[in-house]
């Protein structure tokens, strides 16, 4: 069995999928027909009106810290309770804090460490459990360009989006062989809410070195997180898909 | 949960791992080693936790209740859910394996730069 060829609607895991680029992807598998499944620290608006709308029957929103991993696994062994399996997982819940490493709090490298890598790594071992068990499964991981590129003030993020596509390599090679895809997408710089702490000169220097002359849009990366889930993509593991309008070419 | 119950939910996700992967299985016997006697290898025992896991609601491996290498045989694996259903599953000793392990690359770093 493979992920798209059951008939019944797919059921997706999403980590941080109450705004930016995780709100993009919710909604954009929602339009596929989707059961999704979500967790963020705060409720949002998007959240509200999607629990409050048509969607709210394939739609479940839990207020959960990522770095509080035991409350991530009893969600995650609640939806296979319910739903009876996990088709994909797409690990975004991640934070941005820069800082010259010199300079940078213990508590900031901790937090950066806990939820981008940690956070990651044990939601997808909870998923992993029951995508073995189905012999199915897809995974992605959102990296970024920092994890390619070196950027300054941002070591240590770079580090965990750097880590993920690792752990990315490290577990296709080992759930391959089941039938459980895990692949990496790194945007480059989007309009999301986390671009919005950029200055108006980083923000012109980016769209100067990007080829194509722009911010990305969530929407150009949820394309290709549709892309790698469904069974289209269903010879393509251990990759780490770049979006960026061509900025680290 | 009873011992045999026990026992009997443990030969079952065995035999489906066997079967999912096309593993030659004649009998299960309580002293079979893992690996060695059903020629599980480490993919299989992890989808055999997974399943073990979902039939007892419960993994001693996460919670750090057990190492995978506490297991040999098929009744270590019924002792050990066994003990995690009862509650008195002490936690791994992974702080002596990990001191002996640094001690032993600690000492190998000194035999290095001598």
């Amino acid at each position: 069995m493979n992920v798209t060829q059951s008939k019944k609607p797919r059921v997706v895991v999403v980590s941080g999928g109450s705004r930016g680029l995780g709100k993009a992807i919710v909604a954009e598998l929602l339009a596929e027909g989707d059961i999704v499944y979500t967790f963020s620290r705060s409720q949002t608006e998007f959240v509200t009106s999607l629990m409050a709308g048509p969607e709210s029957q394939r739609f479940s929103w839990r207020a959960i810290d990522g770095t509080d991993f035991e409350s991530v696994e009893h969600y995650v062994n609640e939806i296979f309770e319910r739903e009876g399996r996990i088709d994909a997982l797409v690990n975004n819940a991640g934070i941005a804090i820069d800082g010259v490493l010199t300079l940078m709090r213990t508590e900031d490298i901790s937090s950066l460490l806990g939820l981008n890598l940690e956070g990651a790594i044990r939601l997808a071992r909870s998923c992993a459990k029951f995508m073995l068990q189905a012999r199915a499964g897809s995974i992605i991981n959102i990296s970024s360009i920092i994890g390619i590129r070196g950027y300054s003030g941002l070591s240590v993020y770079s580090a965990t989006k750097a880590g993920l596509d690792g752990f990315t390599r490290g577990l296709a090679r080992e759930l391959g062989g089941r039938g459980i895809r895990v692949n990496s997408v790194a945007p480059g710089y989007l309009e999301t809410d986390m671009s919005e702490k950029l200055n108006p000169d980083q923000r012109d220097q980016i769209i100067r070195r990007t080829p194509m002359g722009r911010l990305g849009k969530s929407a150009d990366v949820t394309g290709a997180i549709k892309f790698l889930i469904s069974d289209e993509a269903r010879f393509i593991t251990g990759q780490t898909v770049v979006i960026d309008g061509g900025i680290t070419c | 949960m009873k011992r045999n119950e026990i026992e009997k939910t443990v030969m079952e996700c065995i035999q489906r791992v066997c079967h999912e992967q096309s593993i030659p299985l004649k009998t299960v016997e309580f002293h079979h080693r893992v690996v060695e006697d059903l020629g599980l290898r480490s993919l299989d025992v992890a989808t055999l936790t997974a399943f073990l896991e979902s039939s007892f609601k419960f993994d001693p491996f996460s919670q750090n209740l057990a190492s995978i290498t506490d297991i040999r045989t098929v009744k270590d694996i019924c002792d050990l859910y066994e003990k995690g259903l009862k509650g008195t599953l002490k936690p791994a000793a992974t702080d002596d394996a990990n001191d002996a392990d640094s001690a032993r690359i600690k000492r190998k770093l000194a035999r290095r730069s001598a």
